[in-house]
């Protein structure tokens, strides 16, 4: 059975307009490339 | 393709030519990213916008530069209704790559048209607002709230499923059904609404599920060809029957509609038709009354006129008859016969008669009262004395009619009726001469008679 109350706490208030530019800073951009790159260069000062 | 560590565009081998980097499990994230991003497309063109958010944020972790993927990411987000995250994902794309980006087209397409901007802003204000209301517990203002912001954004998946779990906590299983189907309208594979929905089936399809139950045992299905036939079990074929019931069904409604439609009708208008007869009989009545009337009115007016000539025909019948007696006692005063002038003066009405005549008359009767007065008294009495006592009582009571001052008169009519034998008259009279004349011989007399008698 839904429980309203636990329900109720999964909705988030959205961002306005101007909050976009803070939102495009705090995204966290790092992927598999960069992991991979920091991989081989952790590799390289090893060897 | 470019080398990720000096950005030297690649060929086809496992080595970068520039610096020498091992580029092999670089090209595979490349391509893996790029098959998660195809995922993601096909997955956008069917509507399954939650199924593809998924898949592009994998494109996107393994290659952050996929702008095609990150675009497209910005895209579905922006049929979500969630605006910000678009404009995030679009702006981060053009940082990736500046020109020949579709994030441009987006972003332009936004910021050209502030009225719209300011619309989405407004929308996502009220829906934060709604939120508030609920946590405060003003769940009524926050679903008043959020259909304002459906009206501007119709596109708003959150406000959708908020408004629906409002509409569930109120049991308002209908409308809640209603706003979650637009979701999945929106987003075919939206988890959270799938979760909604079901738990709506759980709260009002156990009736449903017990009713296509039994549905289920009352009909039989088999398939005859191509054809899928469903039959109900236990019903036999009777269209022969069923169309004559049906004949009787429509002959029934068919005499309805005559009773209840069109005889209603017919029977007002023969009722106006009578009420308008009877308005002109009414009519015509009131007419004929108010003729009638005046004909009787007219009748009482002749009928009194009519009295009012016989009567005045009458008085002069008597007027007449009076002048008539008039010259008749004048006649006979003329003859000195006075007994005979008083009698005819006696049947003349004094009233009736003109001023010269009611002279005359009085004259005649001047001379002819007394002389006849006196006559009268002398015959009685002689009668009297002869023993003639009829006559006596006839001309002696005539003559006290005449002048009643006359006491002999009237002691000697008591004496007739005494010497007659009439004693109860005696009495009277006797008694009438001591009461009329007191203190005389003749009241004395009598007085000693009527206590003999």
């Amino acid at each position: 059975m839904l429980d309203f109350e636990e329900e109720l706490k999964k909705f988030r208030p959205s961002l306005e307009i101007d909050q976009v530019e803070d939102n495009v800073y705090n995204n966290n951009l790092t992927d598999v490339t960069d992991l991979l790159d920091e991989m081989l260069k952790e590799i390289k000062e090893h060897q | 393709m470019k080398c990720f560590n000096c950005g030297a565009t690649l060929k086809n081998t496992d080595y970068c030519s520039q610096c020498g980097a091992d580029v092999k499990l670089y090209r595979k994230m490349i391509q893996l990213s790029n098959a998660y991003y195809n995922k993601g497309l096909e997955k956008a063109k069917v509507r399954d916008l939650s199924g593809a958010v998924g898949v592009l944020r994998q494109s996107l972790k393994i290659n952050k530069k996929n702008t095609d993927a990150r675009n497209l990411l910005g895209l579905v987000y922006f049929e979500l209704g969630e605006v910000v995250e678009a404009l995030t994902q679009w702006i981060i794309s053009r940082s990736f790559q500046s020109e020949k980006n579709l994030a441009d087209y987006y972003i332009e397409e936004i910021q050209n048209n502030p009225a719209r901007l300011e619309t989405i802003n407004t929308t996502i204000r009220k829906y934060n607002q709604s939120l508030l209301y609920c946590e405060q517990g003003s769940f009524d203002l926050a679903v008043i709230q959020l259909k304002k912001v459906l009206s501007m954004n119709m596109n708003l998946i959150k406000a959708h499923q908020l408004l629906a779990l409002l509409y569930m906590k109120n049991e308002n299983y209908g409308r809640a059904r209603s706003e979650l189907k637009r979701v999945l309208a929106i987003d075919k594979t939206n988890t959270r609404a799938l979760r909604y929905m079901q738990e709506l089936d759980e709260a009002t399809g156990k009736h449903t599920q017990q009713e296509e139950e039994k549905q289920n045992k009352d009909v039989i299905a088999y398939t005859s060809g191509n054809e899928t036939i469903i039959q109900p079990v236990g019903v036999k074929d009777n269209s022969g029957l069923l169309s004559v019931i049906n004949v009787v069904i429509g002959l029934a409604i068919g005499a309805a509609v005559m009773w209840f439609l069109v005889m209603p009708a017919q029977q007002q208008r023969t009722n106006e038709e009578l009420n308008q007869a009877v308005a002109d009989y009414s009519e015509q009545l009131d007419s004929k009354t108010a003729a009638l009337e005046t004909l009787q009115s007219e009748m009482s007016s002749l009928e009194s006129r009519t009295q009012a000539a016989e009567e005045a025909s009458s008085q002069a019948a008597e007027q007449l008859a009076g002048y008539e007696n008039l010259l008749n006692a004048y006649a006979l005063y003329a003859q000195n016969d006075a007994p005979g002038a008083l009698e005819a003066l006696e049947q003349i009405d004094r009233d009736s008669l003109s001023e010269n005549a009611g002279t005359l008359y009085d004259e005649i009767f001047a001379d002819v009262g007394t002389e006849a007065v006196d006559e009268l008294y002398t015959t009685g009495y002689a009668a009297y004395e002869a023993g003639d006592y009829e006559t006596a009582i006839e001309d002696l009571s005539r003559c006290y009619e005449l002048d009643n001052s006359r006491a002999n008169a009237l002691y000697f009519l008591a004496r007739a009726y005494h010497r007659s034998g009439d004693t109860e008259n005696a009495k009277i009279y006797y008694q009438k001469v001591i009461d009329e004349q007191p203190g005389t011989r003749w009241a004395t007399d009598a007085a000693g008679l009527l206590a003999g008698l």
